[in-house]
């Protein structure tokens, strides 16, 4: 069952096409993966997938429905998405934070908290091992404990398909893979996970299917041992690069 | 420890208000104050009901709205240098003021004086030219909002003064004004401001949930199903008309909208519901014991009441930041 698809869609920024003629489809359950170059245009999909941005040409469909045009809680029920950066200026509380990801579930008007929503709070947190911060000021953690309360935000909006951008963006290795293992235990869950990544070996790891771009354009789209040739990343990111196969898994192992 | 700060807050404000009754050039104590709004037969009753009282419930009306408009503005913005003349209200009420003792002094006729509406009506003006200038394909993006209120304020404070320069003579009347004053506020002055903050008030603290989200990230509040435009929208209007509605009234009363948010958001913490109702309380204590202190510290006279504002609220301001985050 096809659960994203874009048909067509190009996207500028004023005049500036930053995104064409892209068409891709994601199936219910499969964690696809976008990688290339920085200005590739891998946030600005996520962004229409999201209903941040609408496109300039073409149709998304999250559903079968456009999401500039479904109401936003709705949309908000069905897509999450953790954005690179959560950066409050003022002191707020982990729960605080994580409990406006209930807002979808909410009246617009005099929104109230209720047991259900401190309980899907809880069971947030507590999937990505961060329970105990529950009570702690935001300002106060780490950028490893920042981001897994960010996805404990969006993991308390209860969405079947989850978007992620750069999810292990200026983390230290140990906490990179604390992430990448909170994506896979999702994924296996059986939510739909389209991610953004710089770090081309991260997505070999999870994806069932890797979405490689170039100038705002799908270069190559597949498995990760079709994709991840040698010529496709030299002339994708205009860098030499040295392919091994990972002894482990036989995957694609990219050293660069 | 939450309790008790309530509860302190809460007898503060009282004791504070008797004090603002008590204070003046006729002096009472607080038996006499009481004596006075409750018996019938005191001798202190007309100067209570008749000038005291108007006087400190308008100081408490325009700290709390200004103190609200502020902490929703700053939430919004996610800016803490943000005040309630965001959008050129303030201005636009000065020029309004202005033009009126103007174009009463210049023609003679008294009719004209029409401060209040005047001053209202380009308060008004002012904001809905900021929020059209930085409209952007349906939306009220932040930067272009804090630009366009910066220029409608410029142009507005620079055709104020533009007016002084021609009104000469009967320039104390304006300056009092712009400076702004509690002094010979009446029963009726209080309807509009009461009414417009309690307006802004009771829909700023239904959409505080949606506030908090805002002040957490726009984007973020976006993802979880917020209206965010229509927030602004209702907020920025809203606290607009709740800002100007005062400023009509009282003139330009500067620094309790930027520095009661802050000194609110110290013991009470971010989330808006709580800082929207300590921020409005606080807002009006303030400014009820800063024209208490204006009235009497160079009597007969009086002081600016936003100079006043200015030396209280820094010094505290200052204590609360040297003694960290202490909120919660």
């Amino acid at each position: 069952m096809v659960e994203i698809s874009l048909r067509n869609v190009d996207f500028a920024y004023a005049k500036d096409l930053v995104l064409r003629s892209i068409d891709l489809q994601i199936n219910k359950g499969e964690f696809v993966s976008l990688i290339g170059p920085n200005g590739s245009g891998k946030t600005t999909l996520l962004k229409l997938v999201a209903g941040l941005l609408k496109p300039t040409r073409g149709t998304v469909l999250v559903r079968g429905m456009e999401p500039g045009r479904m109401r936003k809680k709705q949309l908000a029920r069905i897509v999450g998405f953790v954005t690179e950066d959560l950066n409050p200026i003022y002191p707020f509380q982990v729960k605080q934070i994580v409990l406006t990801g209930r807002l979808p579930y909410k009246n617009s008007f005099f929104a109230s908290w209720e047991e259900l929503d401190f309980q899907k709070v809880k069971e947030a947190l507590a999937k990505v091992d961060a329970l105990e911060y529950f009570d702690r000021y935001f300002s106060q953690l780490s950028a490893g404990e920042k981001k897994r309360v960010s996805i404990a935000r969006i993991l308390a909006q209860d969405t079947p398909i989850l978007l992620f951008d750069e999810p292990t963006a200026h983390l230290d290795p140990g906490h990179a893979v604390e992430v990448l293992e909170i994506m896979k235990k999702l994924h296996d869950e059986g939510r739909t996970i389209l991610t953004a990544f710089h770090e081309i070996n991260f997505a070999v790891r999870l994806s069932d299917r890797i979405v490689m771009m170039k100038e705002g354009k799908i270069f190559a789209e597949g498995k990760a041992e079709e994709v991840l040739t040698k010529e496709n990343l030299e002339q994708v990111y205009n860098a030499r690069f040295r392919l091994v196969n990972d002894p482990l898994t036989g995957l694609p192992y990219v050293i660069y | 420890m939450k309790l008790g700060k309530w509860l302190a807050l809460v007898a503060v404000f009282a004791v504070l208000v008797l004090l603002c009754l008590a204070v003046g050039s006729v002096e009472m104590n607080f038996a006499d104050v009481l004596r006075a709004l409750l018996g019938t037969t005191s001798k202190h009753r007309a100067i209570i009901w008749g000038l005291r009282l108007p006087r400190v419930l308008m100081g408490l009306i325009a700290g709390a709205s200004l103190a609200a408009v502020g902490a929703a503005f700053q939430g919004l913005l996610r800016n803490p240098l943000v005040d309630p003349y965001l959008l050129g209200v303030s201005s636009g009420a000065s020029f309004g003021a202005v033009l009126s003792i103007y174009l009463a002094t210049v023609s003679g006729f008294q009719f004209l004086y029409r401060l209040p509406t005047l001053s209202f009506a380009f308060a008004m003006i002012a904001s809905l030219v900021a929020i059209v200038l930085a409209k952007k394909d349906g939306t009220i993006p932040i930067v272009e909002l804090v630009l366009s209120g910066v220029m409608v304020s410029v142009l507005f404070s620079s055709a104020t003064i533009t007016l002084l320069m021609l009104l000469r003579r009967n320039i104390t009347h304006a300056y009092v004004w712009l400076f702004g004053s509690l002094s010979g506020v009446t029963w009726d002055d209080l309807l509009s401001p009461f009414t417009f903050f309690l307006i802004f008030f009771w829909t700023s603290l239904g959409l505080s949930q949606q506030l908090n989200a805002m002040a957490i990230g726009e984007v973020q509040a976006k993802i979880s199903g917020v209206n965010t435009e229509l927030v602004k929208l209702i907020i920025y209007s809203l606290g607009s008309l709740a800002a100007a509605s005062v400023v009509s009234k009282t003139g330009v009363i500067g620094f309790v909208g930027l520095i009661t948010p802050h000194m609110a958001r110290k013991l009470f913490g971010s989330d808006h519901k709580v800082l929207l109702i300590s921020s409005a309380l606080m807002g009006a204590v303030l400014l009820c014991v800063c024209d208490a202190i204006a009235r009497v510290i160079v009597s007969p006279s009086e002081m600016p009441i936003g100079v006043v504002t200015a030396f209280v609220g820094v010094p505290v301001m200052l204590v609360l930041l040297k003694k960290g985050e202490s909120h919660g």
